[in-house]
């Protein structure tokens, strides 16, 4: 666990300000930040599995947790769900600079697939396309499409960096894809930029411009510093810019374009869309057919509702008629951003100690120990600390502001970012309904539910 | 190479039973005197003892299975029962606890959650929530297996067995379906067994996306059967077994307005509603389709889209 040096080879003509050439690159590697002062293991404990965890755990669980707060926050604006989204890649010298290790390249690609997929994941609507930007010229590596892992592919094969940047030449690539898309569509194109200048052909400007006209939002993740030019892009066209200032955050910012954006009022003209739901066929002899627009013959596949046409894979337009065709679990995907879980409220340590004895002294009558009051609603865990055992501190507790339940923090994370349900509150939904229908109370039986 | 065999062969089921008393009326119409005789009948007294068979048959396949069962009402969901294993806070805890007998577990909690749905409420008609059920069921198996992976080892292979007898839900289409995602999402199983006479589009969905089974057994009298031949054996053992086959997945969508099934629809493009006709304005993000300056969001109306 010794601090290692950097494992760049520094030039050797280190302080020569005659080479032109090695002079930018010391440039560059005044920004190399210096891992020997850089003692992270004196901040860590073990936790009693030998897990390490940051001493003030509590801490940085309450500032996750602030995160989500906002997030929640910000649920209730309008989303541009429909997304068409040009990523540009930086692969310019810069780019293989290893301040974040092993170098730059490595640390993009890495979190460049991760985002692809968690990308399709969230927006399974939404087209994506890569634009790679290497030695002052951009090259369009994969068309606006669908499918994560042919960009993945493509991505993978074209990973050396040299060169320069230019940013108007990758926004000109990137503006030209984004011409022909429908009128309901986003446009955006996300960034991810090493170096510290761009080298243009002509004005940069001329290409901030463009992108304001044609509404693309235009938003920046940078790994080296904070470029005027950048600021410029992402302000007029009202894109996000932020700085890595490690990987995890580098990797925090680029995640964070997965969610779908605000929509602002005059992005995108909002239409109604007409769809169909294809039904999936059965495999076997009896789903034999010709199938796609190559007329394979063969077997399942899913039928137009229109033209009755079969199709491969779902989502894609008809190439018979060309009706747009989904399933219906690909809109429901996104429903969670319209209807999401509001944020739990932490529970003070006083608070749980009072509920705890509350809970012991019911105990005895009830035989079963959950719904007891000191456990998590989620998985059941204790949640008080039983004597000073520190070592078994979960940390965070918090509470669910419609059905009262209490969850552990590891329940509170998981249900608002992977379940988007509060369990407590689906179970009191049909609960309402059913008090409802006997005219009782919402509130009664709320109470009743916890003693 | 057989001890990583026997590592992999864990698994983490977690059975989802409805239970509530107006079910088995809904199930058994003509009610009969000798009805446990009948195949095609099924009371709370068989259903049980079926269920429970097959737990413990689960359990003594490998000491290292463990089950966590929920029952589901109308009004409220409890857990019954889980393997000790499961709760105990650190992994080091002896997996070999023989004071537990689930039958009488599941039994005495099941009486109090009945007790306590009587109490509430005389409506026993409503359908159980499942995707509270499954929400509960998706946060147990997501503590077990981050402990598991915490503490250096790897966990048993979660899965989720729904038994369920009452019609889908309406109201409950955006819960259960972000349930199935998350299910997807974490790689568990959803297996399920409809016992009433129709179809559930919400179990076909989910045992489709997350790779489970779905069945509608003719005869429910003989529910254990169907239940130790096809769902009790390791996951990773299916792909040598003849299952039943789904006869393809309706993945047509209910529209927001009347709750129609349609294969055709208009979809709005900034929330991805879905509406059988063309409307002039989103009910659900309140935009305007219309060349009309927008006016600001209505509030959203959620409870009036999906309830009705
Ligand atoms: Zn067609
Ligand atoms: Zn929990
Ligand atoms: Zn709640
Ligand atoms: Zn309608
Ligand atoms: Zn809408």
């Amino acid at each position: 666990m010794a601090p290692k040096k950097s494992s760049v080879p520094v030039p050797e003509n280190w302080e020569d300000d005659d080479a032109p050439e090695e002079d930018e690159t010391a440039d560059l590697e005044a920004f190399q930040r210096q891992y020997e002062d850089d003692q992270s293991w004196t901040a860590l404990q073990e936790d009693e599995y030998g897990r390490l965890r940051p001493l003030d755990f509590r801490e940085e669980q309450r500032a996750k947790r602030q995160r989500l707060l906002s997030a929640a926050a910000s649920a209730s604006i309008r989303r541009g769900m429909i997304r068409y989204l040009q990523i540009i890649v930086d692969l310019s010298r810069a780019s293989s600079i290893g301040d974040m290790r092993p170098n730059r390249l490595a640390v993009m690609a890495g979190v460049l697939q991760g985002f692809i997929r968690k990308f399709f994941d969230e927006n399974p609507l939404s087209h994506l396309g890569l634009v790679i930007m290497r030695n002052g010229v951009a090259e369009r590596l994969t068309e606006l499409a669908g499918s994560p892992e042919a960009h993945i592919a493509k991505l993978q094969g074209a990973m050396d960096a040299g060169g320069d940047a230019s940013l108007q030449n990758a926004m000109n690539v990137a503006l030209d894809s984004l011409k022909s898309i429908p009128p309901y569509g986003h446009r955006e194109v996300l960034i991810l930029f090493a170096a510290l200048s761009t080298c243009d052909p002509g004005n940069v400007m001329d290409a901030v411009k463009a992108a304001k006209e044609r509404n693309v939002r235009v938003s920046i993740v940078g790994v080296a510093a904070e470029v005027h030019i950048c600021r410029v892009f992402t302000k007029e066209t009202r894109g996000e810019y932020g700085i890595a200032l490690n990987e995890r955050h580098f990797e925090e910012l680029v995640f964070s374009h997965a969610t779908p954006p605000p929509s602002l009022a005059g992005d995108t003209s909002a239409s109604l869309v007409r769809m169909g739901f294809a039904h999936r066929n059965p495999d076997g002899i009896d789903g034999t057919a010709y199938i796609g627009a190559e007329c394979k013959l063969g077997t399942g596949g899913f039928t137009c509702p229109r033209c009755r046409a079969r199709v491969v894979e779902l989502p894609c337009s008809c190439h018979i008629c060309g009706l747009t065709l989904v399933s219906s679990p690909h809109l429901a995907r996104s429903y969670h951003h319209l209807f999401p879980v509001r944020a739990f409220s932490e529970v003070p340590q006083a608070e749980l100690e009072a509920v705890k004895a509350g809970a012991e002294a019911t105990v005895v009558a009830k035989t079963s120990s959950e719904d007891g009051g000191s456990t998590c609603y989620g998985c059941l865990t204790e949640l008080t600390v039983s004597g000073e055992d520190l070592t078994q501190d979960l940390g965070v507790v918090v509470r669910c502001g419609e059905c009262k339940q209490l969850f552990c923090y590891d329940c509170d994370l998981y249900i608002h970012e992977t379940l988007h349900n509060c369990p407590g509150c689906e179970t009191m939904a049909s609960h309402d309904q059913a008090a409802n229908s006997e005219g009782q109370n919402g509130a009664e039986t709320a109470n009743m539910d916890e003693d | 190479m057989a001890q990583d065999s026997d590592k992999e062969d864990r698994s983490l089921l977690v059975i989802l039973l409805e239970a509530h008393q107006g079910l088995w009326s809904q199930l058994n119409p003509e009610t009969d005197a000798n009805g446990t005789e009948e195949p095609r009948h099924l009371t709370l007294a068989g259903f049980l003892q079926q269920v429970l068979v097959f737990i413990n048959t689960f359990l003594s396949l490998s000491d290292a299975n463990q089950v966590a069962v929920i029952g589901m009402t109308s009004t409220t969901s409890s857990v019954l029962y889980t393997s000790p294993s499961l709760l105990s806070s650190s992994p080091v805890a002896n997996p070999v606890e023989v004071s537990s007998n689930p039958s009488h577990e599941v039994l005495a909690n099941l009486t109090i959650l009945l007790r306590e749905e009587e109490r509430q409420t005389g409506d026993a008609a409503q359908p159980a929530a499942l995707s509270g059920g499954l929400s509960r069921g998706l946060c147990l198996i997501n503590k077990a297996v981050s402990s598991a992976r915490a503490g250096g080892k790897r966990s048993a292979l979660p899965r989720v067995l729904c038994l369920q007898g009452s019609p889908d839900a309406t109201q409950q289409y955006i819960a259960v379906m972000n349930s199935i995602f998350a299910a997807q999402r974490s790689e568990v199983v959803i297996d399920a067994c409809m016992l009433s006479g129709s179809e559930s589009t919400f179990l076909q969905q989910a045992t489709h996306l997350t790779g489970g089974i779905y069945l509608r057994p003719k005869l429910r009298g003989a529910l254990l059967q169907y239940l130790l031949t096809i769902y009790c054996g390791f996951t990773f053992s299916r792909s040598h077994l003849e299952l039943p086959q789904p006869l393809g997945v309706d993945f047509r969508a209910s529209c927001f307005c009347h709750r129609r099934a349609i294969d055709m629809g208009f979809v709005c493009s900034v929330c991805l509603s879905i509406f059988c006709e063309n409307v002039p304005e989103c009910s659900i993000c309140g935009t305007c389709f219309s060349n009309a300056p927008r006016t600001p969001a209505a509030k959203r109306k959620v409870g009036s889209a999906f309830t009705d």
